[in-house]
């Protein structure tokens, strides 16, 4: 209940010195909302959507003929009896009625067009899995590339948020220059593009995607930033006198609502601050040159990243995020996928089944951390529903068999409704040479880009059916 | 009747074979290539020069190996003229290319239309397969 009859703007916000939060949806906002329904439409009333779009980098063990056969990403069946017992899904398996997988299609924009761009698929597939857009090959400043599914849906549907779209990644992505095979850096370190010519920064540091978030960016420098952290313990102290006179003007219902979402920041906050205590205690790091927010570990990191992302959702910070877990050339070890084996070298397989198994092991750890974000966007209501149906997450990778750095039988599957739009439980298998952009343009339109005639690379739709 | 029946058999064997057997020309070898060879991607282009003969160059992360040839029945052999690197640092994966004095590059074209070939590296000899780079618009 709203106790003072004026409407709660949906961009209201807590406001300190030197740092704003952005509020979850209160039911204080309904009746500002409800306003602009009966003068509007009623779409408005509908949650929106939010788009998540995540590469697996380098492919996947799956998309090898050994793999294919063994059914190591895809699975055997298509329909709705799909088995992922022998796949590297098998993660997802608590949530099979929540996925899509799309198999056997190719991203042949990433494909070699000439002598010199042969061997250098590490150094352009990266800018191909949201663009379907062949990139030029150059180290200059004159890259091209194309706009990126994300960014096409943040230009359309992401203005009214305060940030447009997030660029999170994995992994060190702020190499400079030319990375290889005449390739510039800048097609291998991010997968988002506003425009052509205009590669986004990815954000490697959860430290800084959630000053980001809470507009503490920009408010001197990261050291002044760093000390004022140390003399409070919560940037929820900055705007504490906010907090408490928006709790007076809600009802007990919000009240509740408020206090688990600043809870909920608090938590992030606090795990935020222990990775950085303990990057900065002088123990030895697994990684020594990741800077202090980012955890040694690949799963908590994910997590992390994850967290600020649905708390970016809740507040309606952002509705479009993308996220690189990693880079094609890595030689991270995951041990807890059970393999000892550096990232690429393992890649390398040689059409060994033993070692494609082993890359199978290494695909299956990296798809078992999505499920904590499913489960997160499941627990968010979210209008009538919950948000895991009112977003798409993309999760895929431009790459098909890294041992031969091609880009046919893609790994790629669909979590989440879009608003109803997708059922999930299904497994659908494309016809032989199916460009990934016909499944990424009917994303597209099921995102509401309706008038969309092409996307990359695209020779039309695809067909959910 | 049966002896034309026989010779009508005869006759469409051996044209078959004949088909079957058709000169292989440098022109089949043409092209640009993509070898993989232990798990790397090598550029190969072939252009015909005078009769059986044909120029190549090998690539690979800025490195190229010039090559020079011959072919005889399904087969190119190549042997290597120099090494450039144009200007580009030693690439991470130079032991997978053959240095300019290695043995011949011995190519097989297959009936599929791939080659398969064999050469020497700095790490031994290294069995490796190609298809020929299909062409398409750039965007």
């Amino acid at each position: 209940m709203f106790l003072t009859g004026k409407a709660l703007s949906r961009r209201a916000v807590l406001k300190g010195v030197g740092a704003t939060v952005a509020l979850p949806f209160l039911e204080a906002m309904t009746s500002s909302v409800r306003l602009r329904a009966f003068s509007d439409t009623a779409r408005q009333l509908r949650p929106p959507l939010r788009l998540v779009c995540i590469e697996q980098v380098h492919g996947a063990a799956g998309s090898s003929i050994y793999g294919a056969q063994q059914n190591l990403w895809a699975p055997a069946t298509t329909g709705r009896a799909f088995d992922l017992s022998p796949t590297s899904l098998k993660p997802l398996e608590p949530w099979r009625e929540h996925i899509t997988i799309v198999s056997n299609c190719d991203v042949p924009s990433a494909d070699p067009t000439d002598a010199r761009e042969i061997g250098g698929d590490h150094f352009r597939s990266s800018a191909t899995y949201l663009t379907q857009t062949y990139p030029k090959r150059t180290e200059g400043a004159d890259i091209e590339c194309g706009i990126s599914m994300d960014q096409l849906h943040a230009q359309r549907f992401g203005q009214d948020t305060p940030m447009p779209s997030m660029q999170l990644c994995i992994e060190n992505v702020d190499q400079a220059g030319g990375c290889g095979y005449g390739y510039s850096c800048a097609y291998t370190d991010t997968i988002s593009w506003a425009s052509p010519t205009r590669p986004l920064p990815m954000i490697r540091d959860p430290r800084v995607a959630f000053d980001q978030m809470f507009g503490v960016l920009g408010q001197g420098s990261a050291g002044e930033r760093r000390e004022r952290r140390q003399e409070d313990l919560s940037i929820l102290d900055w705007v504490r006198e906010s907090s408490k006179r928006l709790e007076r003007r809600l009802g007990a219902a919000d009240r509740i609502r408020l206090s688990d979402y600043l809870d909920n920041v608090r938590e992030i906050e606090r795990r935020l601050q222990a990775v950085e205590r303990r990057n900065d205690s002088g123990e030895p790091r697994e990684l020594p040159m990741a800077p202090p927010g980012v955890p040694d570990s690949f799963a908590d990191h994910v997590k992390l990243m994850f967290d600020l992302q649905v708390l970016a959702f809740r507040s309606d910070v952002t509705r479009v995020v993308s996220f690189k877990l990693g880079r094609d050339g890595s030689n991270r070890v995951y041990k807890e996928s059970g393999s000892t084996g550096a990232f690429h070298i393992v890649s390398h397989h040689g059409e060994n089944p033993e070692r494609v198994r082993e890359l199978a092991k290494i695909n299956e750890y990296h798809v078992s951390v999505l499920p904590y974000l499913l489960k997160q966007l499941k627990e968010t209501p979210d209008g009538d529903g919950t948000m895991l149906d009112n977003s798409v997450v993309i999760y895929g990778s431009p790459m098909g068999n890294p041992n031969q750095h091609n880009h046919k039988r893609v790994p790629f599957l669909v979590a989440g409704h879009a608003g109803g739009a997708i059922k999930g439980g299904v497994h659908l298998k494309a016809k032989n040479g199916t460009p990934l952009s016909n499944v990424m343009l009917n994303l597209l339109h099921t995102l509401g880009h309706d008038d969309l005639q092409s996307f990359g690379d695209s020779e039309g739709a695809f067909s959910w059916e | 009747m049966l002896r034309i029946i026989t010779f009508a058999i005869v006759l469409a064997v051996a044209s078959a074979a004949a088909a079957q057997e058709k000169k292989i020309t440098t022109a089949d070898f043409a092209g640009t290539w993509n070898i993989e060879a232990m798990s790397h991607q090598i550029a190969l282009v072939v252009e015909p020069s005078e009769s059986n003969k044909v120029t190549a160059t090998m690539m690979m992360m800025g490195r190229d190996t010039l090559l020079m040839g011959e072919v005889t029945d399904r087969t190119l052999t190549l042997v290597g003229i120099k090494t450039e690197t144009n200007g580009a640092p030693e690439p991470q994966h130079a032991a997978h290319m053959p240095p300019a004095d290695a043995k011949p590059i011995v190519v097989t074209l297959q009936e599929d239309g791939t080659i398969v070939g064999e050469m020497m590296t700095n790490m031994g000899p290294v069995k490796w397969t190609g298809e020929k780079l299909k062409t398409k618009k750039k965007s």
